[in-house]
Parts: C-alpha cells; structure tokens; sequence
C-alpha cells in the first residue's frame, strides 16, 4: 500500500516532534552527568543579586576550587519554588529563604543541621536575642540568619507640626489621638496593608497583641482573648472611624509607603527600607519606637536566612559558602535591613539619623516573629477577619471570639 | 404609539447602556495600564491623578527591552507556547479521533475520566509532575515547561476535538477509502481539512493558556535560561519596590500581540469552539 505526500507529510512533523523531545532529553541527561562536584549552587533573591554577585567572586577566589552558580529568585516566586524543590528531593546547595517558613522545612527533616557552623568565628551569641533558637531543634541550628527588622514608628514631621504634635505618639492612647488630628479630607492619619501579602497585616495584628498579654512560645502564639480583641478593635476602628485610610483596603506595603510620600499618610507602622527610602528624597520624615498601650511597644523581628537543603548534592561547599557569608562584613553589605549579627551593626550605613529608633527597637523592644508551620497556616483566617471588622461586618469581639476558636483548632488553645 | 412600541426603544437603550458600562468596566484597566506604560515615574502616583501622561515617555519600554529578563522571557513564552500548541493538536488529536470514530467498551466513560483531568487543582499537580519532569532531565527547559502545560490543555482539548470529527459523517472518510486511501490517507484528505477551523481554534486555545500561565511557570523554570513572560514580569517587583511603570510596559508587551492575534483570528476560534457543539 503507498502512503500519499500528505499522510507522509503529517507523519514526519510527529516524528519530528518526538526525535526533538527525545534528543533534549538525551542532551540533558548526558550534560547533567558531566557537571562538576565543585559546584555550589546558590539560589538567591532578586532583591540581593548585585551584591552576592561580588561576593561571590571573593568567595572563588579564596576557594579556586570551588565554582558557585548563583540561579535568581523573586519575592512571588520563592516561597513555591523552593518547598517544591525540597519536597522533590532536588534543592540547590544553598538557598536564601525567609525566616518565617524554614520551620516548616525543619519539621519535615529537609535541612541539613548548620550546628557545626557556629564555632568561635561566628558564634551564636552574637545574633539578634532569640534569632538562632527559632532555627534550633533538639539543640541543633538549621539555618544562618543573615538579616533581621522590625517595623517602627514613620511620621511626617510637617505633617505633625501642622497638627500642632510635638512629639511623636509613645502609646496607644496618644497614637490614636494624634492620628485623628493628621486626618483632614486630604491626609490619612494612618494606613494598614490589608492588600498583598496578608502576612504584613496580621504581622501588626500579632504586633499589637503582644503587647497586651498574647506571647510566642517556642514560635507559636500564644493568645489571650483580650489581647487579641484590644489589637482588632485598634484596627478595625480606626478605620471604620476614618483616622486610618479606608484605601488600606487596597494598599500593601510598597503602596502605604507611596502614600506617605505623597504626603497622603501622617504616620505608620512600617520597615527600615521606607524610612531610608523618605530620607533618601530629602523627605520630612521622622523615625521613633512603635507606640504601646502604656509606653514603647513591642515588634517581631523578621528576616531572611541561609538554608542548606539536606539532599545538597555539594553539601560540604554549601556549607564553606553559608559560612562565609555569614561572616560580619559580608553581612554587612548584603542586608538591605539590619544584619543578623550585633557585630555586624557597627557598619556606617546601620547608624543614620532615621534608622537610630530601629536599631533601639530591634535591641530593645522586638521578639523574633512566630514561625510554626500552624501559625501560617491560620494566616488567611485571621487576616480576613481584620477586614471584616474594618469593613464594619463583624464587631472586635465577634472577630476576637472567632480567632480564639481557630486558634485553639489550630495551635491548641490559649493560654 | 401603542405601550409595546415605547417599551421597545426604551429596552434597546437600556441594553445599550447596560453594554457602554460593561464595557467600559472591562477596558479601563486596560486602558489605564496603556497610558501608565507611558507615563515617568513621578506622574503615576501624582496628585490629583491624570489618565493620560502630561509627558510621554518610552523610558518604561526602554527599560523593559534593555535592563530585564523580558525579552528573553517573549521568546521563550512563544517558544513553549507553540510546543504546547502543536504537541496539544497532535496528542488531542489523536485521542479525540479514536474516541469519536472507533466503538470500544468504556469509550465514554475513558472520554469523561479524561475531562476530571480539568478538575484537579495545578497545585495538586505541581509535586508529581515536578518529580516526572526531574527525572526525564527536564527541569529549567521549555520543553519541560511545555510538557507540564499539557496537562492543562489536554483534557478540554480532547473533548474539543473529539466533538469536532464526530460531526464529520464518517460516510466522507469511507468514500476516501473507498477510493483506494488508508485510514490514514482518509484523515489527512478529508479530516483534516474539514476540521482545520476547529483545530485552529484548539491549537489558540492552547497557546493562549500556556502563554499566562504562572505557577507551573514559576516552579519548573528555575533560571533564566527557561523564565517565561508572566514570572518575568514579578521582577518589576522587589521586595520593597514595585517598578509600576515598567511593569505596566511589560503587561502593554505581554498582551497587545496576543489580544491582536486573537482579534485577526476570533472567528476560526468561535467557529471552532461551536463545531460540533450539537452533537457529542
């Protein structure tokens, strides 16, 4: 039987198709075993590229033998590729993750124990109070911490001066006060992220709550019912009486900071890296410790870290290369925040003018945030239920009734 | 005038109203992201804000085309877009042919299983497919991309397909045999052919769901070398930056051509969409 030029046509293009597919197999099946054992694969945020790149070169050239090849990560993607990645069994040597989800990696036995790594050259009393324990388990670290923040108070000092506020608010009382006389029909006296990550609003959530009796124990919040109806009453009040933007709805934290400098927001919970950004434009801008009910509040530390995955296939060289940049002054350069060790805090660019009421927040009034795997996973929960009671649907103690419920399903109850 | 004639006039003007404000709800984001891609950095978030640039400016295009990924990402977008699109045509093809023209036990039953296919979750996937793709070597390439997005256009591709070749009367691929072809002949002469409107609107399909796609995207291409457009795009956002008017260019990059596209092509794909709707 003969085959006509059509049919013979179709076949071909399918067995085009499939040769191709099975020829890039086989390419990169042949390529993958020829790669070399001295290479260090790095996985690292967008965010610090420039400045790992150069250190990288310092690093091969204090270690020729090694090859470290740097594959860049962005804020939206991290979180999935990297838990994908470990769940698969085929991580990088070497990851820059968030402090808040390598819990989750330790529980589930994919980190390689870094304990060795704390020797005399970096030794675990030198990190930010508490930072290495919410890596340890069993007495054995998993992770070096490398940067570290919390929010403290931004004002706009002619803002403030216009309301006739002299001094920046130091407790709960004062902070609403002085924001409900920053409102006018063009400014907001506050803002809160209730947009993009919810993890930024019930950061605040948690913020305020802490303040009033809820604790942290071994990484899981511990709540008290009054705690946690005073922060949602802070809150969701303030904007259902108007001191804070009814936009909050729509902002995240890039867009409160964009507000605040267009003059649109008086004062606001907020990182470092605003801060920085306002003095950089020469923009009024005031730093101080976050108000508390009664006089400085307490923040949660947060920050990012150095992971080694346990199935690193250059375990040893990961580690050479955590180490290193583990060292003060690689610490130094890399942060955009503060550093994770109190050594490295010595460096110029931590003791400017606006980031002197972080520094003493960080040292004196933080605690590093909750990182159990449940917590998170309650995030969503309770973020949605600020919104609500910022939206006027729920009242504090009906949203206040419902993340205590949750909470004892999820973390075993209160306190 | 009688009531049936005023209530007539009146219902088309609501109709088109109801239509104006419809549409203008759809196009404004559109519109505003256009005009933002060519606004400077200091006008979008000015006060009082303005729809359209007080000065224009490419700069955001510049930045896009010079100092990002993007382009890269286009090309490998196209490229995994087009693999999914003819792998997608040649498996559904087949698929759909054997489950519309040969009679097997279970034949719907198989036609149905393959359509729960578009009920699991993309996350319930990821871990699996992750794992399949690693060990055929194909991680950070578009062929593995391309291979993960099967699973999304398959299932609803099949049932497209297959709906499409049983409207064909089976009697014009038996005259073809007839004839002197194979079954094979019959199918590349008058299947084909008769189906191509319909296989167009497939292989779009395809295309247009590769070409957004984000969280198989994001996962199985690690490095830049395999990045496609849509995770290219978060680079505009850093942790604490988010380059608007950059990003607003690249989404103006990303989806002008395919909107054009699907403009010049809409009618093969409502045609092919609708073939064989009526009968199954």
């Amino acid at each position: 039987m003969t085959i006509r030029p059509r049919t013979t046509a179709l076949l071909a293009a399918v067995a085009v198709v499939v040769l191709g597919v099975v020829g890039v197999i086989v390419f990169n099946t042949t390529r993958s075993s020829t790669d070399s054992s001295n290479t260090v694969t790095w996985w690292v945020p967008d965010w610090d590229w420039d400045v790992a790149t150069t250190l990288v070169q310092q690093f091969e050239s204090e270690n020729p033998s090694l090859h470290v090849e740097m594959v860049k990560t962005t804020g939206a993607t991290v979180a999935n590729k990297v838990s994908v990645a470990l769940d698969a069994g085929n991580a990088p040597d070497l990851v820059t993750e968030s402090i808040a989800r390598t819990k989750t990696y330790i529980g589930k036995g994919q980190l390689a124990d870094l304990t060795s790594l704390y020797d005399d050259k970096m030794p675990a009393s030198d990190f930010a109070p508490g930072l290495t324990d919410t890596l340890s388990v069993d007495g054995k670290t998993y992770a070096v911490p490398y940067r570290w923040a919390t929010n403290a108070l931004i004002y706009n000092t002619e803002l403030f001066a216009k309301a006739g506020i002299t001094t920046p608010p130091t407790t709960w009382a004062e902070f609403i006060a002085d924001a409900k006389k920053l409102t006018t029909s063009t400014v907001a006296g506050t803002a809160w992220p209730m947009q993009g990550d919810p993890s930024d609003l019930t950061l605040r959530f948690l913020d305020f709550a802490l303040q009033n009796g809820t604790t942290i124990e071994n990484g899981t919040p511990k709540f008290t019912a009054d705690s946690v109806q005073q922060a949602l009453q802070l809150m969701g009040t303030s904007v259902t009486e108007g001191y804070a933007t009814k936009s909050s709805f729509e902002l995240d934290n890039t867009g409160i900071r964009d507000l605040f400098l267009q003059g649109r927001v008086g004062m606001y919970l907020g990182g470092v890296f605003d801060a920085d950004t306002a003095a950089k434009q020469n923009f009024p801008v005031g730093t101080a410790i976050a108000p508390g009910p009664s006089g400085p509040g307490v923040q949660e530390g947060v920050g990012w870290t150095y992971i080694v995955p346990a199935k690193a296939e250059n375990l040893d060289g990961a580690k050479k290369l955590a180490s290193f940049l583990g060292r003060p002054e690689n610490m130094a350069s890399l942060t955009l925040t503060f550093p994770a060790r109190v050594s490295a805090t010595q460096d110029a660019k931590f003791q400017t003018d606006v980031r002197k009421a972080y520094g003493e927040q960080l040292a004196k009034h933080s605690i590093p945030a909750p990182n159990d795997p449940r917590w998170t996973a309650m995030i969503p929960f309770v973020h949605d239920t600020i919104q609500e009671i910022a939206l006027g649907s729920k009242s504090p103690q009906e949203g206040a009734s419902a993340i205590m419920a949750q909470a004892e399903k999820n973390l075993g109850g209160a306190k | 005038m009688t009531r049936s004639m005023f209530r007539r006039p009146l219902f088309a003007v609501l109709t088109w109203v109801a239509l104006a404000v419809v549409l203008v709800w759809t196009l404004w984001p559109i519109v505003l992201m256009i005009f933002t891609s060519f606004k400077p950095g200091n006008e979008i978030f000015a006060i009082p804000p303005t729809l359209t640039p007080k000065h224009w400016t490419l700069d955001n295009y510049t930045s896009v085309f010079t100092e990002s990924s993007m382009p890269h990402a286009l090309v490998n977008s196209i490229v995994v877009g087009l693999l999914v699109a003819a792998a997608t045509l040649i498996f559904c093809f087949s698929a759909g042919y054997a489950l519309a023209r040969f009679k097997f036990k279970g034949a719907r039953s198989v036609a149905l299983f393959i359509l729960v296919g578009q009920l699991v979750p993309l996350t319930v996937l990821l871990l699996p497919l992750y794992q399949m793709v690693n060990k055929l070597q194909l991680l950070d390439t578009t062929i593995g991309l391309a291979f993960v997005h099967l699973t999304i256009t398959v299932p609803l591709v099949t049932w497209m397909i297959r709906n499409q070749i049983a409207a064909i009367p089976i009697s014009l691929e038996e005259a073809a045999e007839i004839d002197g072809g194979s079954r094979f002949d019959a199918v590349s002469y008058v299947t084909l052919p008769i189906a191509a409107p319909g296989l167009a609107a497939a292989g779009m399909f395809a295309f247009l769901q590769s070409w957004h796609e984000f969280l198989f995207a994001s996962v199985f291409a690690t490095s830049e070398s395999a990045r496609t457009a849509p995770v290219a795009l978060t680079e505009f956002a850093t942790e604490y930056h988010v380059d608007w008017g950059s990003t607003m260019a690249a989404s103006v990059v990303l989806t002008v051509p395919v909107v054009i596209v699907f403009i010049a092509l809409q009618r093969y794909l409502i045609g092919g969409l609708t073939s064989g709707a009526v009968k199954g």
